[in-house]
């Protein structure tokens, strides 16, 4: 698998067209997964993703091959999203329209099971390098390695961010906890 | 270790947070070969996020084509009012290498 991923991002360096649609078929969903799961907003995901293949299509002369390219496209997703998001924080707070976490996610229909709604909220509440490392992590599968090359930071910070992470949820869903 | 029955709530409650909707494929193929085809964006067109180049850069400029406006006005004015008074004396002011050589006697 390895093999065929290195193959693909130097086929892809070398001005390879096939090898852009190859990358966009074994990478595609797990970009869209990350994008929608961080942002929870179907056009704004699509734009993510969009951009992140668009990017890594011309800068592909940039990537060294040192990491995995999954990591690298992750990397250039979460960047796209933030810088998105900034921009939408901006307007939110220009048309002062700013719900707190109103940009993450719509919240559960009404109908949700208890347990959910109140995951939901929790998760919503946390500030974003928690949640994206916890999302990252424990939802979409990503290792540690992984999330550190996608946001710039070390594995072993991610492993503490995580840690933090399900310390704070653990806090504020406490009550969910059976009675000893 | 066996996860209490809780936990697993939380674990499946966690995976239902922004579940995502089937990935519309051919849509953003689409898409990202329209895009390909047009090149990057025009970075003129796109504002520019960061602080530097979108609030302080400007106002530099401005200030400083501002103070540039008023020397100007200034030492026009200036040369205006030396001129009158001069007139006014029956003289006429000394012509501009006469004041160069003033000014470069050292």
């Amino acid at each position: 698998m390895a093999s065929t991923t290195a193959d693909l991002a130097s086929r892809l360096r070398a001005g390879d067209p096939e090898a852009k649609r190859a990358i966009f078929e074994a990478e595609g969903e797990r970009i869209w997964s990350l994008a929608y799961r961080l942002c929870g907003d179907y056009d704004l995901a699509h734009d993510v993703v969009q951009e992140t293949f668009l990017r890594a299509f011309r800068k592909a002369d940039r990537y060294d091959g040192r990491g995995s390219l999954r990591g690298w496209l992750c990397r250039l997703a979460v960047n796209h999203l933030r810088d998105m998001q900034k921009v939408q924080r901006r307007r939110a707070a220009l048309l002062v329209l700013a719900a707190a976490g109103a940009e993450h996610s719509a919240p559960p229909a009404a109908g949700e099971p208890f347990v959910r709604r109140r995951v939901h909220d929790a998760v919503g509440r946390l500030s974003e390098k928690y949640r994206t490392v916890l999302l990252m992590h424990d939802v979409e599968g990503y290792t540690h390695e992984e999330i550190g090359e996608a946001l710039g930071i070390a594995a072993g910070s991610s492993r503490a961010r995580l840690s933090r992470a399900r310390a704070l949820l653990k806090e504020t869903l406490i009550d969910l906890a059976p009675e000893e | 270790m066996d996860r209490p029955e809780h936990d697993d709530e939380i674990t499946r409650a966690l995976r239902g947070y922004n579940p995502p909707p089937p990935m519309p494929r051919e849509r953003l193929w689409a898409a990202i070969e329209a895009g390909a085809a047009e090149g990057p964006a025009d970075p003129r067109g796109t504002l520019p996020l960061e602080l530097f180049r979108r609030r302080i850069r400007p106002r530099l400029a401005t200030a400083a084509a501002a103070a540039l406006a008023l020397f100007v006005g200034g030492a026009a004015a200036g040369y205006g009012l030396r001129a009158a008074g001069f007139a006014a004396a029956g003289g006429s002011p000394p012509g501009p290498e006469v004041v160069v050589q003033r000014v470069t006697w050292f």
